[in-house]
């Protein structure tokens, strides 16, 4: 119980940031997706790695 | 609570100490939770997709039913207004499969564009034989809507050789090149392999159908991916391969014909308004260059087999395609009877049917 409580309490104390990542990275992955596809050179795939 | 020696409450200790996290701790659990997030929403995404799948597959049309080896078939027996499928499963008058003596069988295989509309090629074919004296030649309509060349080779295997075919035309490619993704393709060596993957996530292509949905890429780009460029439809040639060797080992005479396109660059927006490219095609360039890769994939195979090929593009390229094609490569009635002609301009020359023929007409 002690553990859930714990977890609990961080994501309260951090849920600011996790939302902010979350956008964060899918916003990434959408930059990335769009300029790939519209490059019509590469998929994304290629480009990254 | 804590209590004073004479057992009465006392005034409340500390409180718990919290706990404090440091920073790194901090950003390993914002990590790891977003992590479980994008886990969550992609197993519901593959969920939903699965699904999808599901249903699209069981939403088979009236005349279709499921059938474990070609995945679905057509009904035996089925009849509406349009739609006759005979008892063995082809779209066709009754026939025996035993071939009564003297009649030359032709089987037209393919897919949707063999099945055809009201009046489809193969059913034009045969009146046409008819109508020119040939009555013992009988054109059996084996198309099945969906079939890419691989269910072809089985159905030859399963269901035609078993009716004793003299020839079979074959018109296959259109749904290996709506299937088959360049990008897929190339990513089956090198790296691209190990980062397939990441490519297929659903979450990737939610993110892709959700910025590109309302075709926002420019369908009229002149630009090809360097996939496509590279891109060579072996897997069609394989299995071209494999049915013309079964063919040759029955004893049956193959024609291939070759994907007949709508398409053509000087079509503008309107023109264009009826094709649906495959879902990884980015514009008419790329579809373009697809359809001439796969003619070239039939072309080789039918000249590595020494077996003739009937040139549809070239012919539908001489002509009013917009009279002929109801889409991207489903023929009109009036198309369908083109087809029809030059089938029968090239298989009346066939030896089969000319010994037949003269034998049939001596007999009279």
């Amino acid at each position: 119980m002690k553990v859930l409580r714990d977890l609990k309490a961080l994501v309260k104390e951090n849920l600011l940031w996790i939302l902010a990542t979350f956008f964060a990275l899918l916003a990434l992955l959408g930059v990335i997706v769009f300029l790939s596809e519209k490059s019509a050179s590469a998929p994304f795939i290629y480009r990254i790695f | 609570m804590p209590q004073n020696s004479q057992g009465a409450p006392g005034p409340p200790g500390p409180p718990p100490q919290k706990k404090r996290f440091s920073p790194g701790e901090r950003l390993l659990f914002i990590l790891l939770f977003n992590l479980i997030v994008f886990s969550l929403i992609e197993t519901g995404l593959r969920i939903h997709r699965a699904l999808q799948k599901r249903e699209a597959f069981l939403n088979l049309k009236d005349y279709q039913i499921q059938d474990p080896l070609f995945g679905w078939k057509l009904k035996p027996g089925y009849e509406s207004e349009d739609v006759k499928i005979n008892s063995l499963g082809f779209r066709n008058e009754e026939f025996t499969p035993a071939k009564p003596a003297g009649e030359v069988r032709i089987f037209c295989l393919g897919d949707s564009c063999t099945f055809g509309g009201r009046d489809p090629y193969p059913q034009r074919l045969g009146r046409k034989f008819h109508d020119r004296g040939m009555g013992e030649v009988r054109v059996i309509n084996g198309g099945v809507p969906g079939y890419p060349a691989v269910n072809i080779y089985y159905r030859l295997g399963e269901e035609v050789i078993p009716c004793s075919p003299d020839i079979v035309t074959i018109y296959a490619g259109w749904n290996d090149l709506s299937l088959v993704n360049p990008e897929r393709a190339a990513g089956q060596d090198r790296t691209g392999k190990a980062l397939a993957p990441i490519y297929d996530l659903e979450i990737v292509q939610a993110l892709r159908s959700a910025i590109f949905r309302h075709g926002k890429l420019d369908r009229f780009s002149t630009t090809a991916s360097e996939f496509v460029e590279r891109f060579e439809p072996a897997h069609l040639e394989r299995v071209l391969d494999e049915i013309l060797a079964l063919c040759r080992e029955h004893r049956v005479r193959p024609y291939l014909m070759n994907l007949a396109s709508y398409y053509s660059a000087s079509y503008g927006r309107d023109e264009c308004e009826r094709i649906a490219l495959p879902p990884f095609v980015r514009n008419f360039r790329e579809y373009a260059m697809l359809v001439e890769k796969y003619n070239r994939a039939i072309a080789a195979a039918a000249k590595r087999h020494g077996v003739p090929l009937i040139d549809q593009f070239a012919f539908f390229n001489a002509r009013d395609k917009k009279r002929l094609f109801i889409d991207g490569g489903h023929f009109s009635e009036e198309g369908a009877d083109e087809a029809a002609d030059l089938l029968y301009e090239a298989l009346s020359k066939d030896p089969v049917i000319r010994v037949k023929s003269r034998g049939s007409v001596n007999s009279r």
